[in-house]
């Protein structure tokens, strides 16, 4: 044998192998993905559990509010079970990680309900990951909830499947904070915001609100995605403004740095969105020039800010200690103006569920039970939604509540302002329920 | 001619897997759509990095251009997702004529920066023009652009979704055999090994560059477009660079031959990665750690393939 035989017959040798390990790879992973089986909770009580499948950033770029995310959710699925489950079926959480990517996310809606065949599906924060799982869960007729703030849902982006009743979205709270802003702080603004979608919906409700109130936006600095440095931007805010507003532009702790060497002490009003700083410490270096501006926050991150007995009861069950950090570990900070929109959508679940009889998923069980959600029209405060109640539209699928507005004082946030239900709300001719549910 | 074993290998793909569908649970019929969408792409790649040896770090620019290309059609234009197939197609082989004559131009570590900046203007435009593109948000299509919904009085979405993918990639199994068999195909391979050689015989190897790097473009973005119209969903996060190295990974884990490694390769990852998203918390990090063990093995089986050529080319 030459070594060109030698050569060929290793080739062909290599084919059948590689083919071979291939195959057997497959068919052992398919033969080897039974699924189902009841939870030992279930299995104890003798009842079948609900599954809520869960769709949480575990790694990219979201990890940081996944992380708090899940911590929530595992905390209100315990209590539910404590406390005598839902229509006294146990709950089973069956979380799955969507590497925050709208692939991915897609992928794992479809393993929630075709290989686990969940109920429910609680859903992502990152507005890409909603939008193309929204279709996905629409088309295998299994709810989906968001607790993104983003405008899919209430703009008619998704489809009759999906809800979001845990959280306000983007213009909505952008619609209640302007006017307080346009009142207190003056009603020339210059706004800066990152270069796409999320940043351009800040622009867009921020122009909508100082248009109804008569305020006037006089620039709009949108930074490009990846910026590393900020000073070049901070030449167009003009002098003369009253307020700059500035939502998530990319390293938040770059950010403040610069921009405060760039203003100094003759600045105007500063109004953030805490989603900048959100999981951050208010005491990183750099985050001193942040003392005496205001920030959003939808749920207030130090206790004193909302002292209420379902605010502390809430704070207890997902570990998080006075002043908005981890209490087995102080220097990780929560995602508190977020997360909490995981708890509440947990017990809308649960609200609805138990009024509308869903037992089982099955076409006319989904029709009771999507018909008693769109027709529910406030959630009340209380342990299940410890951040307050809640306007909740039918037609849009999306709740509107109350915001916070805090002031940096002595390195914390000290609320100075509940916005009302009333200054969230917006007007939009979407309407979900014209869509047919089957 | 005799057939070759690799392109024998490569057509029983389509049938093992038209013959495995009904024996497989709902959840992996889906998972193996998308998995055969996917090696279209992976194909796709092949074509550039292995029959000419480009190694381009942008062909997520080609695959989104083709998603943009139906999903914009589907969404501006008319829900048809058959015209939108084809534009979308269209606009991926013009961008990826684009790369091409880059690639003429420059070689090497240029050519990588060069496609890996391309897709990055790309991937930043899509995010700049959000009013347009939808951004990192994306769009979401009609129910009625997309396929699944044109095949829906035939077969279940499930079903439909299979099918189209299986039949796009017998259309991309069956085009690469018959190139990988034919003479252009050993022209390509000829650019690989030697350019200066063809040269030199009188073959006008950038010609031959911009034709593979345009089929190339042609199934990356036929696998974008396909995603678009089988999923209703385009966005930027197609676009960026993890989408980019992704192809590289399958094609590298396929092996060397181009008529089945691509998919054998995106079918491997990506039930790894699924597997152990099911079976752990940090999947990731498996994943990773799997590719790197993988890695070290075939650079060992090399080794030991090389020893053993020896061994049996002295025997004989």
């Amino acid at each position: 044998m030459n070594r060109r035989q030698a050569l060929s017959s290793l080739l062909k040798t290599g084919i059948v192998a590689v083919g071979a390990a291939g195959l057997g790879a497959v068919t052992g992973y398919m033969a080897g993905s039974s699924f189902g089986g009841q939870s030992p909770q279930g299995r104890e009580l003798g009842v079948k559990p609900i599954k809520i499948g869960f769709q949480v950033h575990r790694t990219g770029i979201g990890a940081p509010y996944g992380f708090w995310y899940e911590r929530v959710a595992n905390a209100a699925v315990s209590y539910i079970n404590r406390t005598g489950g839902i229509s006294g079926r146990p709950v089973e959480l069956i979380a799955e990680d969507d590497e925050t990517s709208p692939a991915k996310g897609a992928q794992v809606v479809e393993r929630l309900v075709l290989a686990h065949n969940v109920d429910f599906i609680l859903g992502a924060l990152f507005s890409d990951v909603v939008l193309a799982s929204g279709p996905r869960a629409g088309e295998l007729k299994r709810p989906y909830f968001a607790v993104s703030e983003g405008t899919h849902v209430p703009f008619g982006k998704l489809n009759r499947w999906c809800f979001q009743p845990g959280i306000t979205d983007v213009p909505g709270q952008v619609t209640a904070v302007a006017k307080w802003i346009f009142e207190n702080l003056g009603n020339r603004v210059a706004m800066i915001y990152p270069d796409y979608a999320f940043g351009h919906d800040h622009r867009d409700a921020l122009t909508k609100a100082a248009e109804r109130y008569g305020a006037r936006i006089v620039e709009k600095i949108p930074i490009p995605p990846g910026e590393t440095s900020f000073t070049k931007y901070f030449t167009r805010i003009p002098r003369d403004v009253d307020v700059l507003y500035h939502v998530m532009v990319g390293d938040v702790l770059t950010f403040i740095r610069e921009l405060g060497v760039y203003l100094g002490r003759e600045r105007p009003e500063l109004f953030g969105f805490i989603d900048s700083i959100e999981a951050v410490p208010l005491s990183a270096p750099g985050l001193e020039y942040l003392e005496g501006t205001y920030f959003w926050e939808a749920f207030p991150r130090y206790a004193d800010g909302y002292d209420t007995p379902f605010a502390r009861f809430y704070r207890e069950a997902v570990g998080v200690d006075e002043s908005g950090a981890d209490k087995s570990d102080p220097s990780r900070v929560s995602a508190f103006s977020h997360m909490f929109g995981v708890w509440e959508t947990l017990f809308a679940i649960k609200e609805v569920v138990e009024q509308s009889g869903y037992s089982e998923p099955t076409r006319s069980d989904y029709e009771v039970f999507i018909k008693t959600l769109e027709s529910m029209d406030w959630f009340n405060e209380g342990l299940w939604h410890p951040q307050g109640d809640k306007l909740f539209n039918g037609r849009l699928h999306q709740s509107f509540g109350h915001q916070f507005i805090s002031l940096v004082k002595n390195g914390r946030l000290v609320v100075v302002h509940r916005t009302e239900i009333e200054d969230s709300v917006y007007e939009h001719p979407n309407d979900y329920t014209k869509q047919p549910l089957f | 001619m005799r057939p070759r074993p690799t392109n024998i290998a490569a057509l029983i793909i389509p049938v093992i897997l038209a013959a495995a569908y009904p024996a497989l649970p709902d959840y992996q019929k889906a998972l193996m759509s998308r998995v055969l969408i996917l090696s279209i792409y992976s194909y796709g790649y092949a074509v550039c990095f292995q029959m000419i040896g480009v190694m381009s770090l942008g062909h997520a620019a080609l695959f989104a251009a083709g998603m943009y290309g139906a999903g914009f059609y589907a969404f501006y234009v008319s829900p048809d997702p058959f015209p939108a197939l084809s534009v979308g197609v269209a606009s991926s082989v013009l961008l990826s004529m684009l790369l091409g004559v880059l690639a003429m131009r420059v070689g090497g570590h240029y050519l990588m920066i060069g496609t890996l900046l391309a897709s990055q203007t790309l991937y930043l435009a899509a995010l700049h023009f959000n009013d347009i593109t939808g951004g990192e948000q994306g769009l979401v299509l009609r129910g009625e652009a997309t396929i699944v919904r044109a095949l829906k009085p035939l077969l279940s979405e499930l079903d439909a979704r299979y099918v189209a993918s299986l039949l796009a990639l017998t259309v991309a199994v069956v085009g690469i055999t018959l190139l990988t068999s034919s003479r252009l195909g050993r022209l390509l391979l000829a650019v690989r090994d030697d350019e200066e050689k063809l040269e030199s015989l009188g073959y006008n190897t950038s010609l031959l560059k911009l034709l593979a790097f345009s089929i190339s473009g042609a199934l990356s973005g036929a696998s974008g477009s396909l995603i678009a119209l089988l999923y209703g969903y385009v966005g930027a996060g197609y676009a960026g660079v993890l989408n980019s190295v992704e192809p590289v990974l399958w094609v590298l884990v396929g092996g060397p031959y181009v008529e089945f490694g691509p998919f054998l390769g995106c079918l491997l990852v990506n039930l790894l990665a699924d597997a152990a998203r099911a079976l752990l918390r940090g999947h990731v990090l498996v994943v990773g750690a799997g590719l790197v063990a993988f890695a070290l093995a075939t650079g060992r089986l090399r080794w030991a393939y090389q020893l053993m050529a020896r061994w049996r080319s002295r025997a004989a």
